[in-house]
C-alpha cells in the first residue's frame, strides 16, 4: 500500500450540503396573522359561493353539473384559457427577448408599444374588431384578440427578468456546442421561467374570468353561462354553482404554477448579453413586436373612430361630466392601488421568504378571486357589505374593496418576486448592524423591492380603471367612472357620445401602462 | 474565561443535528478561525452566534452578557456583533459611504455641527422651534439640579468625547481611510471590484464598534492573488483595532496564517481547538492532520517512544486518547513532508518524482519496501530523479491508534 | 414565540366563518335608513334597468313637476334584479324600473314587491301588466323580425317564425336564447300552440344551426352587418339604432309578423314598488307618473314604444296593440318561465 499524501477530504460534503445556513427562524406570528387576514378578504367571494351553493342543495347541484351544456361551456373555457395562456407565453417571451437583446434606435417607443394593450379593456378591443369584421366570432377570434390584449402580462416581467439574467451561462452553453435556441432553453430560460410562469398565471385567470370579450365574439364559456343564469333565470344558486366550477379550475391552475415555479438561485455571473443590431431580420422582429399592439390597440381604436365618423348624433360633449368621470376613475384607481398593495403585502412577503403548507394555502386563496367574473365578486361583496358593514354599502369604500379582491393577485405576483429578489444576506447584514426587523424591512427590503411593488400597484390601478360589472353593482348611486359612462352610451348605440369616453379611458389607462414599461431596477446609478 | 464563551451549542433541524455540543472560548482581542470542510456546520455556527438562526440548546455569552441561552435568544440587532458575509452584500441603493455608515446611529446633531455649551442646533429644536414646546425647552439654558422632565433634546455641552471627530461623517471617513478606500466614498457599489467591495463590507461591520466581528469565508470569492494580500491586511487591521473576531473558512492556509487560535470542525463537532502551531504540529487525530496539511502516512509498530517503520526506527509521540499501547502494537505513523530530510546514511530511497514549486519541491521517494513517501526539500538541495538518497526524520513522528 | 400552524389556521378559519355567520344573523335587523316606512320625505331611490340617456330627461321632468328628488342607479335589468334579490330587505331602493317582465316576475316571486293600489294597476289593460298587482307595465315592445334589406326584399321575409325551421335558413338567422324577451316569446308559443308544438319548434330551431347572440342588440348588429339575414328582436332596438346612425343608413329593416302568431307578442317594460317602501308616497307618485299621460307620450315620442294606457296613440307604423295576443298570457308567470327554460336547456340552447 503506497503512502499517499491526500488532499483535504470532503467526504462529508454531500451529506450536509443543505445544512449550509438555510435554517432560519420561522415566519413571525404577526406576519402570519396579517397574511391570513389578507387572504380572508380575498376569500369573501368564496364564502358567498359556498353559501349560495349550499342553498341550492345536492340535487340541483348534480342536475346542473350534469347538463351537457355545462360540460360544453366548461370545455370551451378550459380550451380557450389553455390556448391563450400558451400563445401569450410564447409571444410574450419572444417579444421580451427581442426587446432586450436586439438594439433598435427607437427602443423606448417599442417598449411603450408593447405595454399599450394593457390600457384597452377587453370588451373594447372585441368591439373594435367587430367594426372591421362583423362576422368575426368563435374560438379563433376570441383566442386572437385575447392574446393580443393579454400579451403584456408576460412581456413586461420577462423583459425585466432578462435584463437581470446572467448571460454567462448562455455563452457557456454555446461554447459547449448548443445552437442559439437550445442554449437559450438550457441556460437562460430557467432564470426567467418564474417571471414568465407568473405572468402566464395572470393571463390564464383573466381569460377564465372575462365576459365582455367572449360575449361579443359569441364564444360561449362558463362566464356566459353565469351571466345567463343571472339574467334569464335569476337563479343565483345556479350561477354560484357555475362560478364554483371556475374556482376549481383556478385552483388547478394556481397549484400548477406553484409547482413549476421552483426558485432558481441567483446565478452569480455578472455580465448581461449586449444588445445587437437587428440586421436582416429586423423586419421580422418588428412584426413580432407589433402583433400585440396592433391587435390589441390600433385596430380596435381605429374601429371605434370609424364608428364615430358614421354617427349622426355627434352630440356636444358634456365636458364637466367627462372631467368628473376622469377624476372619479383616477381617484378610485389610486385608492384601489394603495389598498391592494397594503393588503397584498403580507401575503407577498410571506410567500417570498417562507414556505410551508400554510403559506401555500394563503397564497392560493389570494389568487382565486381573480378567476371570478366581476358580477360574482360584486354580488358577493353586496352580501358581505350588507352583512358586516352596512354603513359602507354603496359607498366608495366597498367599491375600492371590490377592486382589491378582484385585482389583488396582480399585485401579489410581482411583489412576491420583487421581495424574493432581495438577497436575504442583505437583511441579515442589516439586522446585525442594529436595525430592528421593521426597520430592516423598511430601509432595505421594501426599498429594494420597490420596483416590484410599484409594478403591482400600477397593474391594479390599470385594471381598476377598466373594470365594469362590479363597478356597476357597487358604485355609490350617482357616481360613475369612465367605464360605466362608456357602457351606458354604447348600450344605446350612441357611439358619437361614447367615443370621448372610450378615448379618455384608453388615454388615462395609458399613463400607468407607460410607467410600467419604464420601471427599471433600483441600482444606484451615479 | 473568554470574552466570547460558547457552551454546549446544539442546532438541530428536525432529526438532523447540524451542530452537536459545540464548545468554544474566544479570548478578548484575538482572532479565532473555525476551519472545516464544506457542510461541517461552521457557517451554521457563525449564524447561530449572530442570532440569525434558532438554537436548540446551549449558551452563548459575549463579554459577560448571555445572548443565547435557555429562555434567552437576543435579536441580532441587540447583540452588538459585526457580520461580514461571503459575498460583500453591499446595499445596492446606497453609496459606499452610506453603506459604511449604515449601522451608525443617526444623531440628532447634524454632522458637521460644533455646538457651544448651551447652543442648540436647529434640527434638534424641530421645524417650528420658535413655537413648539420642544423647541422652547431645547432653547432653555441648562440649569444644574433642576428636575426638569427633560425633553429628549436637552443640549449637552461639548466634551472631548463628543468632539466632531466622533461624529458620523468623520467616522465614515476614518473607516474608509482605514480600509484604503477613502476616495471611493461616493461611488456606487456596482462600480467596485470584488476586493474593494469586501473591504467596504468590513468597514461597514467595524463602524459601530462591535464587540465581536463574525466573518463568513470573506475571502472565498476573491481570486488567489488578491486573497492572500487582502487577508493579511484584514488580519492586521482587526488586530490593530483590538477587535475580537471569529472567522470561518475552509482554507487551511488562511486559518493557520491569520488566526491566533484555530478550531477544527467536522460534522457539527469541534475536533481540536488550539494555536495554529499546535494544530499543525500536534493534530489530535489523523483526519485533522490530513485536513490542515500534507501528511506522510506509514504503518509501524510502537515500541515505547520509538516506532518501527519503513523509514527506520523513528522517535515518535503517542497521540491517542488512551495510554500508550504495549510494545509491538501496530500503529499509524504520520509525518509532515518537511520533517523528512536528506542525509548521509543507510536508508536508501530512490527519487521518483519532483513537484517543483519554486521555493521548494515535493519530492517523491520510493523506499526499498516499495512504499512511496514525499518529502519537502528546499530547492538548492534537490536530488535528481532516479538518484539514490538516504532519508531521515528530523522531528518526532506522530503515532495514532490503528482503528 | 412561534404560533403553531394550527392556531394560525384556526384564526383564519374563524375570521372567514364569522363573516359567513354575520350574514345569517344580520338580516333580520337590517333596515337601511333610506327605506323608511310610510314617509313622504320628498325623495326616493330608483333602480333603473333602462338606459340613462333615455330615462334621465323623464326623471328631470318629474322632479321639476313634482318637486320630489330622485336618486337613480342605472344598470342592466338582469344585474339590478340580481342585486335586489341579494340585497333583500336591506335595499336602499324604493322603485325598480325594469326592461323586461321576467325580472319583475322573479322579484315578485321572491316577495320583494309591495302590492300596488288598484288605481295604478288598472290603468294598464290585462296581459300587459302583472296579474297580482305586484308590478305595473309601463311600455310595450313588439316582437319583430329584423331582416337584411340587401339580402331579402320585404316579400321574401317569412311571415311566421315557423319558417325558420326550414333548412334553407340554416345558419342564416339569429336568436338570443338567454335573453328574457326571447324566453317570453317561447312561453307565448307554448301557450298558444301547445307544449308538443313548442317542443318540436325549439328542437327544429336548435338543429337548424342558429347563430346565438347574447342579447337583442347583438342580433340587430348581426343583421345590420350582414352576418345573418334575419333575427328575432324587439322593435325598440331598431329605432334606437336608427336614431343614432340615421334611418336611411339602416341595412336592417323590420317585419311585423301577423297578429296571432306567437312571434307577434309584445314584451313589456314595467315598474314595481319595493316592499320596504310600501307607504312611501313619493315612490308611488313616480309610478303613477310613469303610467300617466305625460310619461306615456314621452315614450311614444322618444322611443317608439307602445303606450299601455288608453288615450295615447301608438307610434305611427306599428300595428295596433289590441290586435296582439297578450290577453291570454301572464308574461311574468315564473313557473311557466321555468318550464320554458327547461325546454330551451333540453335542446341545448341555454
Amino acid at each position: 500500500m503506497t503512502a499517499l499524501i491526500v488532499p483535504p477530504p470532503t467526504a462529508d460534503a454531500a451529506a450536509t450540503r443543505k445544512a449550509q445556513g438555510r435554517y432560519r427562524f420561522g415566519a413571525p406570528p404577526w406576519l402570519l396573522v396579517l397574511a391570513a387576514l389578507a387572504a380572508a378578504t380575498a376569500a369573501i367571494p368564496l364564502v358567498y359561493l359556498v353559501v349560495r351553493t349550499g342553498e341550492a342543495g345536492l340535487e340541483e347541484l348534480l342536475a346542473t353539473l350534469g347538463r351537457p351544456r355545462v360540460l360544453s361551456l366548461t370545455v370551451n373555457t378550459v380550451v380557450l384559457a389553455a390556448a391563450v395562456t400558451l400563445s401569450c407565453l410564447v409571444l410574450g417571451t419572444i417579444c421580451a427577448w427581442i426587446l432586450t437583446r436586439i438594439r433598435f434606435s427607437f427602443q423606448r417607443t417599442l417598449l411603450l408599444a408593447s405595454a399599450l394593450p394593457l390600457a384597452v379593456p377587453s370588451y373594447l378591443a372585441a368591439y373594435g374588431w367587430l367594426v372591421w369584421f362583423p362576422s368575426l366570432n368563435g374560438f379563433w377570434a376570441s383566442w386572437f384578440v385575447m392574446t393580443a390584449v393579454c400579451a403584456p402580462y408576460v412581456t413586461l416581467p420577462v423583459a425585466a427578468a432578462l435584463r437581470g439574467a446572467s448571460a454567462d451561462l448562455e455563452s457557456v452553453a454555446r461554447t459547449l456546442g448548443r445552437g442559439p435556441l437550445r442554449a437559450f432553453a438550457a441556460a437562460t430560460w430557467p432564470q426567467i421561467r418564474p417571471a414568465a410562469i407568473a405572468g402566464a398565471l395572470l393571463v390564464c385567470l383573466y381569460t377564465l374570468s372575462d365576459f365582455g370579450l367572449v360575449a361579443m365574439l359569441r364564444f360561449q364559456t362558463l362566464t356566459w353561462g353565469i351571466n345567463a343564469a343571472y339574467g334569464a333565470s335569476f337563479d343565483r344558486n345556479q350561477a354560484a354553482l357555475l362560478a364554483l366550477v371556475l374556482v376549481v379550475l383556478a385552483l388547478v391552475v394556481v397549484a400548477g404554477e406553484r409547482r413549476s415555479r421552483r426558485q432558481v438561485d441567483r446565478v452569480p455571473g455578472r455580465s448581461t448579453m449586449p444588445a445587437r443590431a437587428p440586421g436582416r431580420a429586423g423586419g421580422v422582429y418588428l412584426t413580432m413586436l407589433l402583433v400585440a399592439p396592433l391587435g390589441g390597440v390600433i385596430v380596435p381604436v381605429f374601429g371605434l373612430l370609424s364608428r364615430l365618423l358614421e354617427a349622426e348624433t355627434l352630440r356636444a360633449m358634456d365636458v364637466p361630466r367627462l372631467i368628473g368621470a376622469v377624476g372619479t376613475t383616477l381617484a378610485l384607481a389610486l385608492a384601489a392601488a394603495v389598498v391592494a398593495v397594503l393588503v397584498a403585502l403580507p401575503i407577498a412577503a410571506l410567500a417570498a421568504r417562507y414556505s410551508g403548507r400554510f403559506v401555500v394555502v394563503i397564497e392560493a386563496i389570494g389568487f382565486l378571486g381573480h378567476a371570478l367574473p366581476g358580477i360574482v365578486v360584486g354580488l358577493s361583496l353586496v352580501f358581505f357589505a350588507l352583512a358586516a358593514v352596512p354603513m359602507f354599502y354603496q359607498t366608495s369604500v366597498v367599491l375600492v374593496f371590490a377592486y382589491v379582491v378582484l385585482f389583488m393577485p396582480r399585485a401579489i405576483g410581482s411583489m412576491r418576486s420583487g421581495i424574493a429578489a432581495v438577497p436575504s444576506s442583505l437583511s441579515d447584514v442589516a439586522r446585525t448592524l442594529g436595525l430592528s426587523p421593521v426597520q430592516t424591512w423598511w430601509r432595505v427590503t421594501a426599498r429594494l423591492a420597490l420596483p416590484g411593488i410599484a409594478i403591482g400597484a400600477l397593474l391594479v390601478a390599470i385594471s381598476a380603471m377598466k373594470e365594469l360589472p362590479a363597478t356597476l353593482l357597487l358604485r355609490p348611486t350617482g357616481v360613475s367612472t369612465l367605464a360605466t359612462e362608456l357602457w351606458s352610451r354604447t348600450a344605446l348605440f350612441e357611439f358619437g357620445a361614447a367615443a370621448p369616453y372610450a378615448a379618455a379611458l384608453v388615454l388615462v389607462a395609458m399613463v400607468p401602462a407607460a410607467l410600467l414599461s419604464g420601471i427599471r431596477g433600483t441600482k444606484k446609478e451615479l | 474565561m473568554g470574552w466570547v464563551v460558547i457552551e454546549g451549542l446544539r442546532v438541530a433541524y428536525g432529526d438532523t443535528r447540524v451542530l452537536d455540543d459545540v464548545t468554544l472560548r474566544i479570548p478578548r482581542g484575538s482572532l479565532v478561525a473555525v476551519l472545516g470542510p464544506s457542510g461541517c456546520g461552521k457557517t451554521t455556527l457563525l449564524r447561530a452566534v449572530a442570532g440569525l438562526l434558532p438554537v436548540s440548546a446551549g449558551t452563548i455569552t459575549v463579554g459577560g452578557r448571555q445572548v443565547t441561552g435557555p429562555g434567552v435568544q437576543r435579536a441580532p440587532e441587540k447583540r452588538g456583533m459585526g457580520w461580514v458575509p461571503q459575498d460583500a452584500s453591499l446595499f445596492p441603493h446606497l453609496s459606499v459611504g452610506e453603506n459604511i455608515g449604515f449601522g451608525l446611529p443617526r444623531t440628532r446633531q447634524t454632522d458637521e455641527l460644533y455646538c457651544e455649551p448651551g447652543e442648540v442646533p436647529r434640527r434638534a429644536a424641530g421645524l417650528f422651534g420658535r413655537f413648539t414646546w420642544r423647541g422652547r425647552a431645547a432653547r432653555a439654558p441648562i440649569r444644574e439640579n433642576v428636575s426638569v422632565h427633560a425633553p429628549p433634546l436637552t443640549p449637552v455641552p461639548l466634551t472631548p468625547e463628543r468632539s466632531p471627530e466622533n461624529s458620523r461623517a468623520s467616522r465614515i471617513t476614518e473607516l474608509a481611510t482605514l480600509v484604503g478606500l477613502a476616495e471611493l466614498v461616493d461611488r456606487a457599489p456596482a462600480q467596485l471590484s470584488g476586493g474593494q467591495a469586501q473591504r467596504v463590507s468590513l468597514a461597514r461591520a467595524l463602524a459601530p464598534r462591535p464587540e465581536l466581528i463574525l466573518l463568513d469565508e470573506p475571502f472565498a470569492a476573491l481570486d488567489p492573488l488578491l486573497r492572500s494580500a487582502l487577508r493579511t491586511e484584514v488580519a492586521a487591521l482587526l488586530r490593530g483595532q483590538h477587535n475580537t473576531s471569529l472567522l470561518v473558512t475552509h482554507d487551511q492556509e488562511e486559518a493557520l496564517s491569520l488566526a491566533d487560535f484555530v478550531a477544527v470542525m467536522r460534522g457539527g463537532e469541534i475536533l481540536q481547538f488550539a494555536t495554529p502551531a499546535e494544530i499543525y504540529e500536534r493534530p489530535i487525530d489523523p483526519w485533522v492532520a490530513s485536513f490542515v496539511g500534507d501528511t506522510v502516512e506509514l504503518g509501524g509498530a510502537w515500541h515505547d517512544g520509538i516506532v518501527d517503520c519503513d523509514l527506520g526506527r523513528v522517535p515518535a509521540d503517542w497521540m491517542g486518547a488512551e495510554a500508550a499501547p504495549p510494545g509491538g502494537t501496530p500503529v499509524r505513523v504520520l509525518l509532515r513532508p518537511e520533517w523528512v530530510t536528506l542525509t548521509e546514511g543507510d536508508t536508501p530511497a530512490v527519487t521518483t518524482a519532483i513537484a517543483y514549486a519554486g521555493h521548494d519541491a515535493l519530492v517523491s521517494f520510493e523506499l526499498p519496501t516499495g512504499v512511496v513517501v514525499r518529502a519537502r526539500i528546499a530547492a538548492p538541495d534537490l536530488p535528481r530523479v532516479g538518484a539514490s538518497v538516504a532519508l531521515r526524520v528530523r522531528q518526532h513522528a506522530l503515532a495514532y491508534p490503528r482503528t | 414565540m412561534r404560533i403553531p400552524l394550527s392556531l394560525a389556521a384556526l384564526v383564519a378559519g374563524v375570521t372567514v366563518f364569522a363573516l359567513a355567520g354575520c350574514a345569517e344573523t344580520a338580516e333580520p335587523k337590517q333596515s337601511s335608513s333610506a327605506s323608511a316606512e310610510a314617509v313622504a320625505d320628498g325623495a326616493f331611490t330608483l333602480y333603473s334597468g333602462r338606459d340613462e340617456a333615455l330615462i334621465q330627461p323623464l326623471i328631470d321632468k318629474f322632479e321639476k313637476d313634482s318637486g320630489i328628488s330622485v336618486d337613480v342607479r342605472y344598470g342592466k335589468t338582469a344585474e339590478l334584479g340580481a342585486l335586489l334579490l341579494e340585497e333583500g330587505e336591506a335595499t336602499p331602493a324604493q322603485v325598480f324600473l325594469a326592461q323586461d317582465a321576467g325580472a319583475l316576475g322573479a322579484l315578485a316571486n321572491a316577495g320583494l314587491f309591495a302590492t300596488l293600489p288598484k288605481e295604478t294597476t288598472t290603468a294598464v289593460p290585462a296581459g300587459f301588466t302583472s296579474t297580482d298587482d305586484a308590478w305595473v307595465g309601463v311600455t310595450g315592445r313588439a316582437r319583430v323580425i329584423a331582416y337584411d334589406s340587401k339580402a331579402l326584399t320585404a316579400t321574401e321575409v317569412p311571415s311566421s317564425v315557423d319558417a325558420f325551421t326550414d333548412a334553407s335558413w340554416a345558419g342564416k338567422f339569429g336568436i338570443a336564447p338567454s335573453n328574457a324577451s326571447f324566453q317570453a316569446f317561447v312561453t307565448a308559443y307554448r301557450v298558444l300552440n301547445g307544449e308538443a308544438a313548442a317542443d318540436d319548434w325549439v328542437s327544429a330551431i336548435a338543429a337548424n344551426d342558429p347563430v346565438i347572440f347574447d342579447n337583442n342588440r347583438g342580433v340587430l348588429a348581426g343583421v345590420n352587418d350582414g352576418v345573418i339575414e334575419a333575427g328575432l328582436i324587439n322593435h325598440y332596438y331598431w329605432f334606437a339604432q336608427a336614431a343614432e346612425t340615421g334611418e336611411a343608413n339602416m341595412r336592417a329593416q323590420l317585419y311585423y309578423p301577423e297578429a296571432g302568431d306567437a312571434g307577434s307578442i309584445v314584451n313589456v317594460t314595467g315598474a314595481g314598488l319595493l316592499a320596504g317602501a310600501a307607504g312611501d308616497a313619493d315612490a308611488l307618485e313616480f309610478i303613477n307618473y310613469l303610467v300617466g299621460k305625460d310619461a306615456q307620450q314621452y315614450f311614444v315620442d322618444e322611443t317608439y314604444e307602445y303606450p299601455l294606457i288608453a288615450g295615447i296613440e301608438a307610434p305611427a307604423g306599428l300595428p295596433a296593440l289590441d290586435s296582439l295576443v297578450n290577453s291570454k298570457l301572464d308574461l311574468a308567470d315564473l313557473d311557466t318561465l321555468a318550464d320554458t327554460q327547461d325546454l330551451l336547456a333540453k335542446h341545448g340552447l341555454i
